[in-house]
């Protein structure tokens, strides 16, 4: 069975290395993706990775339990972020107009697009997005962390997280709509009228039932 | 939120919402009451569900190889070069130490500046300096009774038997480590 991360952190605030190297081992990846997600270097967040993990065991002593472990670590990664990238601060507590952070426009897509296809172009988008958005929208699916735990991470209020990720979001929709009217008109047709697609068909199968049932 | 959207406005403004499944039973019926029956918001409705998925599946990039064994080895002072570190023992043997000398000093000052003191001390030298005569008489003595030349060599080999017999006899089991047997 395997022991839960504030076992290893009890151990490993008594010293015990081993413990914390079952710690690193089994959160390095997600600290590096962070760092990776919000940077885009793979050397850097190598490095900020391997930093965060010395903070941690470092300051292992005054990590009291309140928060997760996983809470408090991308903590550290986000102060060194903040560290390298420090206009960050100042974007995550601001919320500018939708319209100022529009896209240009994407270049144009394939005829055809499949589902597949228009997951590994909003892959490609996010990357691009601007770094707080980034940021917010790893936090959030990269291991679910809740919205009070993302703002303790990001020390911004609640709002303002679900602010971001909801502009996040909607970036990446227009980006997909854009990215329709740039091109491909037969797949817009079919994502728009093709009510055998499994959302839509799943959907116009269940509204009349819904609306029967709703008189 | 709006508890009943009735406009396409209202309808993707809720959609996220929706998506996420936070939004009241009520307020869910009414939503697809409306997508039922308007093609370009389910469009956007299959965009928004997109976006979750590609979220959700957003491919991790696997780490360096050695990442874990960097981070330990920054971790484990096993592995670290060793650093300089200031013990409080260090500091206090070395304060001990000047203050002994310090004192040693401060007496054999106050020694000297009594009579009795300085009495004692050239006492002390003088018993020194005819020692040292005495040595040398002796040495004198030696080298004449011997073939000239031969008095140091002589003087040496005493030494080494000296050196000798002091190992043989620290080698030599005592008697009560052979009552122990």
């Amino acid at each position: 069975m395997q022991e839960s991360d504030a076992a290893l952190v009890a151990r490993a605030q008594q010293g015990d290395e081993a413990a914390f190297e079952q710690l690193v081992r089994r959160h390095q990846r997600y600290a590096f993706n962070v760092a990776y997600r919000v940077l885009g270097d793979y050397a850097e967040a190598e490095d900020m990775t391997q930093e965060a993990f010395v903070r941690a065991w470092r300051g292992l002593r005054t990590f009291r339990g309140q928060a997760k472990f996983t809470t408090w670590l991308y903590r550290i990664v986000h102060n060194l972020c903040l560290n390298r990238l420090p206009h960050l601060r100042r974007e995550l507590v601001q919320s500018e107009p939708l319209e100022e952070v529009l896209p240009n426009p994407v270049a144009p897509l394939p005829e055809r697009f499949e589902a597949q296809e228009r997951v590994a172009f909003l892959h490609a988008q996010v990357t691009q997005l601007p770094e707080k958005y980034r940021l917010v929208l790893t936090l959030r699916y990269l291991q679910d962390l809740s919205y009070q735990e993302i703002a303790a991470v990001l020390d911004v209020p609640m709002g303002t997280v679900k602010t971001h990720i909801h502009r996040a979001r909607r970036l990446l929709i227009e980006r997909q709509r854009r990215w329709e009217e740039c091109g491909a008109q037969p797949g817009q047709a079919r994502a728009a009228q093709d009510d055998n697609s499994p959302d839509n068909a799943a959907l116009g199968f269940a509204l009349p039932r819904l609306q029967e049932a709703g008189g | 939120m709006h508890h009943h959207p009735g406009s396409c406005t209202d309808v993707r403004a809720a959609l996220q919402a929706y998506v996420d499944g936070d939004l009241s039973p009520e307020q869910a019926a009414a939503l697809k009451r409306h997508l039922a029956g308007c093609s370009s918001c389910r469009a956007e409705l299959a965009r928004a569900q997109a976006v979750v998925t590609a979220l959700k599946t957003w491919p991790l990039v696997p780490e360096p190889p050695q990442l874990t064994g960097r981070i330990m080895a920054q971790v484990s002072p096993r592995l670290d070069a060793p650093r300089f570190r200031l013990h409080w023992s260090d500091l206090v043997i070395s304060l001990s130490g000047a203050a002994l000398v310090f004192g040693a000093m401060l007496l054999w000052r106050g020694l000297l500046s009594t009579d009795q003191a300085y009495l004692c001390a050239a006492r002390i030298a003088l018993r020194a300096h005819v020692l040292r005569l005495e040595a040398l008489r002796l040495l004198q003595r030696l080298s004449h009774a011997a073939v000239p030349g031969w008095g140091w060599l002589s003087l040496a080999g005493g030494a080494c038997v000296l050196v000798l017999a002091l190992g043989i006899w620290g080698r030599v089991p005592l008697p009560t480590q052979r009552r122990g047997r």
